[in-house]
């Protein structure tokens, strides 16, 4: 059943084979997240289970020693060493998050240089529309013929294996670039240029679109200020 | 009469006098001048841009020629033309391009008439023709184009033109750099139609339908009271005036009472009425979800973003926290063993500004629109004139109301709670309910006036045209730093509370002191500072500087050390116990695992570049409903069977109860752990629709929402059943040990006969010897 699969996979595939451009795998932000996430979830399901089974209340239980009386501050519990091992077990686990964190940021930041970059596209929201331009000594290869005669508004065409840079900025309030499937988000702010980056050898080249998607709150029709972006295979001249 | 009543009813015609006479809340008509947003809308014709935005130019005249006004239906030929900028003269040196346009109208269609005009694809608007590779046309070398206007349906609106101009100098052929030395400008132009009423456009138009909702609950109202006073008149022969009287003289206790538990119980109900109503408000987005819908299918976009906003506002502002202080106006005096709040009368006003605040929230639906800005209210969006007026000015003074009702309840329970406990409740031998309610009102009151502030910056840029948020030398991110230095500890405000009571009803049901009572406490003031340092986790996308980001991306995921403390702690206190499984503790134990999943998703969005990815999408929605439902919710439900004993003196019946739970726990899972999958998919939130791939889920958690929303019901019903058919409670039904059960219940209306002593376990000890 589809539904069923639908729950059990996460279904976006790059987020765990590569994301963010960085190889992934297990030893990955995400996979590793993951694998924390679900033992440390199932440690506690499993303790709380445990308790409820072995230490149930049956009729007849004596009161434990140090049962509660009303008005009486209980006597304290506690186990200093216990109580250390389960702050400092989590603190290692974070602190290790935090660091697995480092390296996709490392690249994502990193924006390359203007040399680098093979094709930067100036992007402009404003609602509730996305236009993106070729810069002026950009010549279109022959292959970009997706976008037909709407290029440049909702659409646009990228040459595959080449790093795209994306400078955002808006005309209006705010919105945000969102790149679903390669996990890429960027606001894009009126007044304020923000850049974001795509190495398009890390997605595949295909016929179907890549959908663009708002994801700042903008108003009425936010819902449907979308875009699409293809990555076409170019012939090197 | 005396000087100071004299001097008090003064000032009361005074006000009243200079609220009739003064102008009254009227709004700028037409939100702040619409020049500055043109000028944040400075590109319209993106491909002469070449000077980054700086290249508009005022000498560009544009100029629209069209009639004095519109008939509905009928077409009219428009022309534009621009003069002004580089390339006046034709023809031009260096070749041709000598100019561009694009237009939009607000209402009504727009066609072209020649090849010089250029309606691309299923747009709505025109530009020039010549721009696009193979295209027929001159339209760029014009200075003049004609086209037609087909007006809308009905000519009782003014519809708007917002026309771009692109002045250019031709430099293009045989030069790269064809945009340099180009200029534009904009103008937005009025065509009113013929029965358009432009001073007043809403005094005739049809009943809106919130309107329409409140005017028939009105006229039910106002027949079922004259029904039932008619009764008691005819059947119990009293006059209409001894009615009016025992009515009356049922109310007034709760309309005039300064006693914390009457307060309380107020909250407490008032808290849950608005849960309802969010409740209602949420089911309506999840069935505008139920299907990807077009715009009106089922809501209105607009209708969408005003159900959103007033949902995410009603549960934070007006159900959970209300909910939270019932419960701290109930409990708190009688767990530290005072005979009533620091100040009561001021808790009254608290109080009574809460529903004030939320009707005036509310008041937004019946102005055509109530706030659709988020319950975030990010600006621009939300100072310009985008956002719904006047229903987001409602939003805003509503909020400035509740923000009043919170930092005053905060400022009592700080006093009361420092300055009244009773001989032997030392601060460290106070219940954890209570010290989770001392760090909360600690966070109120450093959180709350800073959102006070912000709401008053955006009040007077909404009212007076201020540019604190959305002119062009200010910064629009302001807003968001001084939204979420106040939002995260808001959230923590929610969730330390919930902490408190799952600590008191884990120990009581497991017969056992709470483990580790001191680090909880340490764990709780902890979570209390950390909330200040890591709210720029909710601004990993802006391009704020990445040491900022990184800083509070490394205190976010320290947060979760005191969690963790305190959930093994909740654990470690049930090894070993007795465990008595009720109502109160199997929903306590929900919690646990609900809150759990919504901690370690939380951990997940605090990592920078997950939270690059997850920001804004269904991951999120599913991550705080976890914490917010899952967390604060049902703990409070659970404190609602533990407590109600206490303050009804009867029991709450099981059976229903396990009903409820069993209900409750497996809908709301069912219908919150899609939601992480949808959001991975890459469905960003506040979406009115969605890719058609993912409707199969979104059905899914739909109807697992009603279901949830449903076994509400019982609850409902479980309280009101019990109210009057519940087995009598005695003063400690489930053996606890704070000061609360020491007392009667219900209480006295004193509280306490006597004030109580709080004893240490070795001073009960001795007393035995």
């Amino acid at each position: 059943m589809s539904l069923i699969n639908d729950l059990i996979y996460f279904d976006n595939p790059t987020i765990w084979d590569n994301f963010g451009g960085t190889s992934s795998g297990y030893g990955g932000l995400t996979w590793q997240m993951f694998i924390w996430s679900v033992l440390v979830g199932i440690l506690v399901i499993a303790w709380l289970a445990y308790n409820l089974v072995f230490f149930r209340h049956k009729k007849g239980d004596p009161e434990p020693k140090d049962g509660l009386k009303v008005g009486v501050f209980p006597s304290e519990r506690g186990n200093v060493k216990i109580e250390l091992a389960w702050t400092i077990a989590p603190l290692i686990l974070v602190i290790w998050l935090t660091f697995l964190s480092l390296a996709p940021l490392n690249y994502m930041w990193d924006v390359p240089d203007v040399e680098d970059t093979d094709l930067t596209i100036e992007v402009i929201a404003a609602r509730f529309s996305w236009s993106f331009n070729y810069p002026s000594d950009y010549d279109k290869p022959e292959e970009f013929t997706k976008c037909g005669t709407s290029s440049g508004i909702r659409c646009i065409e990228i040459p595959a294996n080449s790093i795209i840079r994306f400078n955002i900025t808006s005309n209006d309030v705010l919105h945000a670039f969102y790149f679903p499937e390669i996990g890429i988000k960027q606001d894009a702010v009126p007044g304020l240029p923000t850049v974001a980056w795509l190495d398009t050898s890390t997605v595949e080249a295909r016929d179907k679109p890549y959908e663009i998607y708002c994801t700042e709150y903008c108003g009425e029709s936010h819902s449907e200020m979308l875009a699409k972006i293809y990555v076409t295979e170019v012939q090197n001249e | 009469m005396n000087r100071v009543k004299i001097l008090s009813l003064g000032i009361i015609a005074t006000i009243i006098f200079a609220l009739s006479a003064l102008p009254t809340g009227e709004t700028t008509p037409n939100g702040i001048d619409p020049a500055i947003s043109s000028l944040v809308e400075k590109n319209g014709c993106s491909c002469h841009d070449k000077g980054g935005g700086g290249n508009q130019d005022s000498n560009i005249i544009l100029n629209l020629t069209m009639p004095d006004n519109f008939t509905a239906g009928e077409t009219y030929t428009l022309i534009l033309n621009m003069s002004g900028g580089p390339n006046d003269v034709a023809p031009m040196l260096k070749g041709p391009n000598m100019g561009g346009f694009m237009l939009k109208a607000s209402a009504g269609t727009l066609t072209p008439i020649d090849d010089n005009v250029w309606k691309p694809g299923d747009s709505n608007y025109l530009t020039h023709t010549g721009g696009a590779d193979g295209q027929a046309g001159d339209g760029n070398n014009q200075r003049e184009w004609e086209f037609n206007w087909t007006a809308p349906d009905s000519d009782s609106i003014v519809a708007s033109f917002m026309v771009y101009g692109n002045s250019v100098n031709g430099n293009a052929i045989g030069d790269n750099d064809g945009d340099t030395g180009d200029y534009w400008n904009s103008a937005t132009f009025l065509l009113a139609g013929k029965n358009a009423q432009i001073v007043d456009k809403s005094s005739h138009g049809e009943l809106s339908a919130p309107k329409k909702l409140a005017y028939g609950f009105g006229i039910i109202f106002i027949t079922l009271s004259v029904v039932v006073v008619g009764y008691r008149m005819v059947e119990k022969d009293e006059s209409f005036e001894d009615v009016m009287k025992n009515y009356w003289k049922s109310i007034y206790p709760w309309l005039t009472t300064t006693d914390h538990k009457y307060i309380g119980t107020l909250y407490i109900v008032t808290g849950f009425l608005w849960f309802f109503v969010g409740g209602v408000l949420g089911l309506l987005i999840r069935w505008q979800l139920f299907e990807p819908r077009v715009d009106g299918d089922f809501l209105t976009y607009e209708e969408y973003n005003s159900t959103f906003t007033m949902h995410g506002t009603t549960m934070i502002f007006l159900a959970a926290m209300p909910i939270i202080f019932g419960f701290a106006n109930y409990l708190i005096p009688l767990q530290i063993g005072a005979r009533d709040l620091a100040f009561p009368r001021l808790n009254a006003l608290s109080f009574w500004l809460l529903p004030t605040g939320g009707i005036v929230l509310y008041l937004g639906y019946f102005t055509g629109g109530a706030g659709d800005v988020g319950w975030t209210g990010y600006t621009p969006y939300s100072s310009g004139d985008f956002a719904t007026r006047p229903g987001t000015d409602f939003w805003v003074a509503g909020q400035i109301m509740l923000g009043a009702s919170s930092t005053l309840t905060a400022i009592n329970f700080l006093t009361t709670m420092l300055r009244m406990r009773a001989p032997g409740v030392a601060l460290m031998k106070m219940p954890l309910f209570s010290w989770s309610i001392l760090v909360t009102v600690f966070l109120l009151l450093l959180s709350i006036p800073v959102f006070t502030v912000a709401l008053l910056l955006l009040m007077a840029d909404r009212t007076f045209g201020t540019l604190y948020f959305s002119g062009p030398e200010s910064d629009p991110i302001l807003w968001q730093h001084l939204f979420w230095y106040f939002g995260h500890p808001e959230v923590y405000i929610v969730i330390l509370p919930a902490f408190g009571v799952l600590s008191e009803i884990i120990s009581t049901f497991s017969r056992r002191p709470i483990f580790g009572y001191t680090s909880m406490v340490y764990a709780l003031t902890t979570i209390g500072i950390i909330s200040f340092v890591v709210y720029g986790h909710h601004m990993f996308t802006t391009g704020a500087d990445p040491l900022f980001r990184f800083i509070v991306m490394l205190t976010t995921m320290l947060v979760a050390v005191p969690t963790g403390i305190k959930i093994f702690n909740w654990l470690a206190t049930m090894t070993g116990g007795s465990i008595v499984l009720k109502t109160p503790m199997l929903f306590a134990l929900g919690t646990i695992i609900t809150f759990t999943i919504g901690g370690i998703t939380g951990i997940i969005l605090a990592s920078i570049p997950l939270d690059i990815a997850f920001h804004d999408t269904y991951f999120v929605v599913a991550h705080f409903h976890y914490v917010l439902v899952g967390g604060t919710i049902f703990s409070f439900i659970a404190g609602v069977y533990y407590w109600y004993p206490k303050m009804v003196g009867k029991m709450m019946d099981e059976k229903l109860g396990l009903l409820h739970f069993a209900i409750s726990f497996i809908s709301f899972n069912a219908a919150f752990y899609p939601m992480h999958n949808v959001g991975i998919s890459g469905m960003p939130r506040r979406y009115a629709t969605y890719d058609e791939s993912l409707t199969e889920l979104n059905q899914f958690i739909t109807i697992s929402a009603m279901i949830f929303g449903l076994a509400q019901l019982i609850f409902v019903y479980n309280v009101l059943y019990s109210y009057k058919y519940g087995k009598k409670a005695g003063d400690n039904p489930w053996n606890g040990w704070s000061l609360e059960w020491a007392t009667s219940s219900p209480p006295p209306s004193n509280s306490f006969v006597e004030i109580p002593t709080l004893l240490s376990a070795e001073e009960e000890d001795k007393k035995h010897e």
